[in-house]
């Protein structure tokens, strides 16, 4: 089976993109997710804040999602769609409902967005009860449960902000609110949000040293300016620290100069210009009405291994927005590229790219 | 059996780690009616839960030891029986690397061990056999070749040997903990929360409890000191950095941190040896984690551009004794299996077989089923075809390590479901993936429902 373009996950980049490539006139575009329902993470963000900039309206996550899946309609749409290989000329393999499936495409666009750093990532163990953003609101908004009453957010990332909007939908104060850096690390909001909400205040500089509990968390032990501190608590949300999830892409890509790419947040600049500085792709589904964000889409020319690319070309999608992926969610201004704000361009246009390569 | 009397086994086996699944199953197929009870949620809840996966040749084990013969014996049992009960095989091999001249200096001696131990396959490797053998490896000073360590399934192992068990007639309890047993000659009445066990024989495969266990029947002669090893894995994109498993110079103690793929796909470095007097924590502590992930960037140097997807620890029930202690008391009517340490799951089948003969000889003659049922359990190594392969296969519940929801149910149900959470994961690899169950964990926790209790108050809201 052949398309001109095969999209990787049906997040809201994924999926602008294809209806975007749609509407540049690309024929066969297929896109694969592997969830049962296409929509990404924005369905389980229960709260506003989506849809500002490319659908003017101030959207709850699971609204935008609908929204998404509306446009999305007449598109080869495969759910329950796992890629397992992506090869560099272009063939995927997938596993499907329908079984195993070997595809071709002329172009390929990675969106598979990203994930939140687990507690194993931050090399912390855990009773149950340890839980990202995303298993939080998963619990909270698709299955309709929380397994908890008392939990410590740590992170101040935007995320977290999504994670008090949730728990104060759901009636659950927060215990205390913890920061390893310094200095809080998303925007003055999320610390108003939460004094104003649940009366507590961001409390920085903590390095978390254990979670206590057998079956289920009993308290957080932390140390704090030289000082060891324990708060009694039933859960841990870690929050924030967003790594892409870019396995499949492992394969295909040199290794890196230094570090870790693969959990580095350079990850975009690294797999398509080569040439720009890391930057952060920690935006997240909330507050600043940036719904895509948390996905980072990337394009690889696969069968040149020549990446580079001139951005808003021709039948490109362009940006507007300060997130990787936020290019694929501008709408206005029918066909004619929006400008990428300066420190976009380099970094997220031309992975951006989408071109059907014929010929 | 009339409505009413209490049921009296022929054998109890205390503790269901995979030295108590393993024996269960020699005992149900040497016709004894069996019982397993297990203090945890599950099967497989206390060290077992956390080893390295490592189908040992033995070669480095003491001389004419007990553990030898029973590692060796264990090793040929699976390699016989795997197939069979769809159990995996990565037969991957070993690289045992020495990083200064000194560590150098000892591989004639372990290589000469290993000839004396009956592996005769290891040898040393020259410069430019080791890059090719392992090209992502930093460069060793030297090293031996051991080509016969394998990994298997740790998890799927262990339920395959107690399910064939229960097909063979045997029963397994679970939560589940003895506290009182008392022998009055004929039999031992073994008590627990929800009633009392009553067997002719009893079989301490307690673990990190056999010491207390044992004091049911004896002053313990020997006490279980536990050793804890924390371990952490790779993303399964380092696979291709670590396809073998690379072993350190021994040394008196451990048989030290190791570097290891697994059939799940993943690479695994660990364990730490740190002695403790708490048979149950198994705190991680991030200072070591983090020198582990060093130490694995150290070996591979390529490592350093991989995530960690998980940590664990597991407690090894060490004793004071160097070997395992297996022996039978006739007169209580006892066997202790003790000190199993980080060999245990390679050597099981073997220690299971050793029971089973002391059982025969002291208190019951086994009559081996004729014809017994295999159960072939799901595979979950990346090898051998999985479920999500499957045509007509239901939607992912696990999106990391592609775990159907017909996995999952399937794991839910049949002669032995999974008893809690982590015996689910065991069972699927649900929520093992790199998210680490951020994007599954509700939906296997909302599926599951009542049917599992995941250690916490699930509350509607």
């Amino acid at each position: 089976m052949t398309a001109d373009l095969i999209v990787i996950g049906a997040g809201p980049a994924g999926l602008s993109a294809a209806i975007e490539a749609r509407r540049l006139g690309l024929r066969d575009v297929m896109v694969l997710e592997r969830e049962a329902e296409v929509g990404g993470a924005p369905r389980h963000c229960g709260h506003g804040g989506f849809g500002m900039l490319d659908l003017w309206r101030w959207m709850s996550g699971p609204a935008y999602a609908a929204a998404l899946r509306h446009r999305a309609s007449g598109l080869d749409l495969r759910t329950g769609a796992a890629v397992t290989a992506l090869h560099p000329d272009g063939r995927i393999e997938a596993s499907t409902p329908q079984g195993p499936l070997a595809l071709q495409a002329r172009a390929v666009l990675v969106a598979t967005g990203i994930r939140e750093t687990t507690r194993a990532g931050r090399l912390i163990a855990r009773p149950f009860g340890v839980f990202t953003t995303t298993t939080l609101q998963r619990f909270a908004m698709l299955e309709g449960m929380l397994p908890f009453r008392h939990p410590v957010l740590i992170g101040s990332e935007l995320v977290g902000l999504s994670a008090l909007w949730t728990l104060r939908r759901h009636g659950i104060r927060p215990v205390a609110l913890l920061e390893d850096a310094p200095e809080p690390q998303g925007p003055k909001l999320m610390a108003r949000a939460a004094a104003r909400s649940f009366g507590i205040g961001l409390t920085v500089g903590c390095r978390a040293l254990r979670i206590e509990g057998r079956d289920q968390v009993s308290g957080l032990t932390f140390v704090q300016g030289g000082e060891t501190r324990r708060i009694a608590c039933d859960a841990v949300i870690v929050s924030g620290r967003w790594l892409p999830e870019a396995a499949l892409l492992a394969p295909l890509l040199p290794p890196p100069e230094s570090g870790d790419w693969r959990s580095s947040r350079s990850v975009l600049s690294a797999s398509s210009t080569g040439t720009s500085s890391p930057r952060p792709a920690s935006s997240t589904p909330g507050a600043t009405g940036n719904g895509a964000a948390p996905t980072a889409a990337r394009k690889r020319r696969l069968d040149t291994g020549a990446a580079r690319h001139p951005p808003t070309r021709n039948g490109a999608l362009s940006c507007r927005q300060r997130a990787p992926c936020g290019a694929l969610f501008r709408s206005r201004g029918a066909g004619r590229p929006a400008r990428c704000r300066q420190d976009c361009r380099r970094s997220c246009a031309p992975t951006l790219t989408v071109s059907s390569r014929r010929g | 059996m009339m409505a009413g009397d209490p049921e009296i086994f022929d054998a109890a086996v205390i503790g269901g780690g995979v030295v108590g699944c393993a024996v269960l199953r020699a005992l149900a197929l040497g016709g004894v009616r069996a019982v397993l009870v297990e203090r945890g949620g599950d099967i497989l809840s206390g060290a077992s839960k956390g080893n390295s996966a490592i189908l040992h040749t033995g070669f480095d084990a003491p001389e004419a030891s007990l553990e030898l013969r029973l590692m060796q014996a264990g090793r040929a049992a699976y390699l016989a029986i795997h197939e069979r009960l769809n159990l995996p095989l990565v037969a991957c091999g070993a690289v045992l690397a020495a990083w200064d001249p000194a560590q150098a200096a000892l591989l004639p001696a372990i290589a000469a061990q290993a000839r004396r131990n009956g592996v005769d396959e290891v040898r040393a490797l020259a410069a430019d056999e080791i890059g090719a053998t392992m090209p992502h490896l930093a460069r060793p000073v030297a090293a031996l070749s051991v080509p016969g360590e394998f990994v298997i399934d740790p998890w799927s192992a262990p339920l395959a040997y107690v399910l064939q068990a229960i097909a063979c007639g045997a029963r397994v309890l679970r939560r589940c903990e003895i506290t009182a047993a008392t022998h009055d000659g004929g039999l031992w009445h073994l008590a627990h929360a929800g009633g009392t066990v009553h067997a002719r024989v009893a079989i301490n495969c307690a673990g990190n409890f056999a010491d207390k266990i044992e004091e049911f029947a004896r002053p313990s002669p020997f006490s279980v000191r536990p050793r804890k090893g924390q371990f952490v894995v790779f993303d399964k994109t380092a696979l291709p950095l670590a396809e073998r498993i690379v072993l350190p110079v021994p040394n008196e103690r451990t048989k030290g941190v190791v570097l290891f793929p697994t059939v799940f796909g993943n690479v695994v470095i660990g364990p730490t040896a740190e002695e403790q007097t708490d048979r149950e924590a198994v705190d991680l502590d991030t200072e070591t984690l983090a020198g582990l992930q060093r130490e694995a960037v150290r070996l591979v140097p390529g490592l350093a551009a991989h995530p960690v997807t998980a940590v664990y620890a597991g407690l090894r029930p060490a004793t004071e004794r160097k070997d395992y202690i297996i022996e039978a008391l006739p007169e209580r009517r006892w066997i202790t299996v003790a000190g199993i340490r980080s060999t245990g799951l390679t050597a099981a089948l073997g220690i299971a077989d050793h029971v089973a003969g002391l059982v025969d000889a002291h208190f019951q003659g086994l009559k081996p089923l004729v014809d017994p049922p295999w159960p072939r359990v799901p595979n979950l190594a990346e090898s051998r075809p999985r479920d999500h392969q499957r045509p007509g296969r239901g939607p992912f519940a696990c999106l990391c390590e592609l775990v159907t929801v017909d996995e999952i149910d399937a794991a839910l149900a049949g002669p032995l479901p999974a008893g809690d959470l982590g015996g689910l994961k065991r069972r699927t690899r649900a929520g093992m993936g790199r998210c680490q169950g951020s994007n599954c964990l509700a939906h296997i926790v909302a599926r599951a429902g009542a049917r599992l209790d995941p250690g916490a108050p699930a509350m509607r809201t």
